[in-house]
């Protein structure tokens, strides 16, 4: 029976996820990048995920021994596929994409962010997006005006220039370490309307100013919660 | 204007050469219907700004027209990927592409705040990105749909061809690929499996209907044709003759539209030998 694993989808070179992976290897966290995609092995039966199989650095794991996932990222790119002729790597990562969605989106196991489409990782929010949550949630939140002139070189920006600012991760509806018991009120119904289970968000002054899609995996905190979570 | 009344303008994004959005404008003029045309061919000269709060009000300009966004009533949008000539040739990074890239984003966030009704709303459209992704929603819905099989594994899918002797292979995503039944002369190819897993499914011989859901209507057609994929017939002939959705069906792909968020959808049923 192989051992029961814990999957960070990730890229290769995402530094946090391999030190998560790296400092948890004994408990099972295996680093799923774009190139095992690409090898012998996988199976998903549409209607039967409890039966697939998963191909991790070379060795062969059930459904039954994936014990969680935790998603870093949003699709696969073609730059992550140099294996693959380069006329083909787009194609290539747009059905590792579709495939990925799928798959985890019917994996019974935890998944931190489960896929909503078109991301692997959750809601794909526009920080506009967040700002209007935030003003339908009653969530003080910094004001936006989102503006595209050819004048400009960006569009306006949202967040403030006031540090230091408060964060609250949240990992499923729990804090990490102490938080303010208002802020981590708004940062749970933030998440659960964005349907976030692992998400960290930044406060300026009681103000919603920023989210934060990829909460730091190599934060021994951080690292503990996704682990409890996953348990 | 007021979002509602009928003076209120419908916004339509995309190119001017796409088919679909020049005979939408045609019949909303037939209709005397006023409407706002971002035209992506004039991205550079486009501007947008808006506020992300509860009325999502601002402003939208294209060359000299300019549209108050709390106006708009409904949006239809069909926006292609594809970049201007002067935008590809300055490349990413410039400031063209940077300019073309930020009103493709602020006007697709625009549409995921705004409380006018969008056709084909993004967000809504996701699920065709992953074919296997959409299968398992409308299976949530009721539908029945092929035994699929997505793999990297030969022997997975003998295993599969076992249980279901024809087959057939086509895209998971987006792209559009042409639907091919799975020969003799592809055993050659299974060695590239390996590269992505691939998307076999059920060969269900039968009669081919494409429907399409807008709001409460309904309208369907049958297909004849005797090629794999319809779409790509060739020099098989292909007809499509109007066809009326009996009464519960209809209700089932109204229903099936609504969970997928669409208020616009075109669906693809077959009709099995059995009658399922």
């Amino acid at each position: 029976m192989p051992e029961s694993v814990l999957l960070v989808l990730a890229d290769e070179h995402a530094g946090a996820a391999a030190q998560f992976v790296d400092a948890h290897h004994e408990r099972g966290a295996r680093l799923l990048r774009p190139l095992d995609l690409s090898s012998p092995g996988w199976s998903y039966r549409i209607g039967e995920p409890g039966a697939s199989i998963a191909m991790v650095d070379g060795v062969r794991y059930p459904a039954d021994c994936i014990r969680g996932v935790v998603t870093r990222l949003p699709c696969i790119s073609g730059t992550q596929l140099p294996h693959v002729v380069p006329a083909d790597r787009d194609y290539v990562a747009a059905e590792m994409s579709a495939f990925l969605l799928a798959w985890l989106s019917a994996l019974s196991c935890p998944v931190l962010n489960r896929p909503q489409a078109p991301s692997l990782m959750g809601a794909g929010w526009r920080w506009e997006q967040w700002v209007r949550c935030a003003h339908g949630l009653g969530v003080p939140v910094v004001p936006l005006r989102r503006e595209v002139r050819r004048d400009t070189p960006c569009s306006a920006a949202a967040l403030p220039t006031l540090p230091p600012m408060t964060r609250v991760t949240l990992v499923g509806a729990t804090p990490v370490g102490r938080g303010e018991p208002p802020l981590v009120g708004h940062a749970r119904r933030l998440a659960a309307a964005a349907g976030a289970s692992l998400l960290g968000l930044l406060f300026d002054g009681g103000r919603l100013a920023g989210v934060e899609l990829w909460p730091d995996l190599a934060d021994p905190a951080i690292a503990a919660a996704v682990l409890g979570e996953l348990a | 204007m007021i979002p509602g009344e009928r003076s209120a303008p419908v916004l339509l994004w995309g190119s001017p050469r796409d088919l679909p959005l020049a005979a939408v404008c045609t019949a909303l003029s037939r209709l005397g219907t006023p409407m706002f045309f971002v035209d992506q061919t004039r991205v550079l000269d486009t501007e947008l700004s808006f506020a992300s709060d509860e009325h999502c009000s601002g402003w939208l300009r294209v060359g000299a027209q300019r549209c108050e966004l709390s106006g708009v009533r409904a949006a239809y949008i069909r926006p292609d990927a594809v970049r201007l000539d002067s935008v590809a040739r300055a490349g990413p990074g410039s400031a063209l592409w940077r300019h073309a890239a930020d009103i493709d984003d602020a006007l697709a966030s625009w549409l995921e705040l705004t409380p006018a009704l969008v056709l084909k709303c993004l967000s809504a459209m996701a699920s065709n990105g992953s074919k296997p992704y959409q299968a398992l929603l409308i299976r949530q819905a009721g539908f029945q749909g092929p035994d699929t099989l997505l793999t990297t594994d030969p022997g997975a899918l003998r295993e599969f061809q076992a249980r279901h002797p024809r087959l057939i292979y086509k895209s998971q995503s987006g792209i559009r690929s042409i639907v091919a039944r799975l020969d003799a002369s592809d055993e050659a190819r299974l060695a590239r499996l390996a590269t992505c897993p691939t998307q076999f499914q059920q060969y269900i011989p039968g009669r081919d209907y494409r429907v399409h859901v807008i709001g409460e209507e309904v309208y369907g057609h049958v297909i004849t044709s005797d090629a794999d994929d319809y779409r790509y017939a060739g020099a098989s002939e292909v007809t499509m003759q109007p066809w009326p959705v009996p009464v519960p069906l209809a209700e089932r792909l109204r229903g099936l539209a609504a969970a997928l968020g669409l208020a616009l959808a075109g669906i693809d049923l077959r009709r099995s030998s059995d009658s399922d």
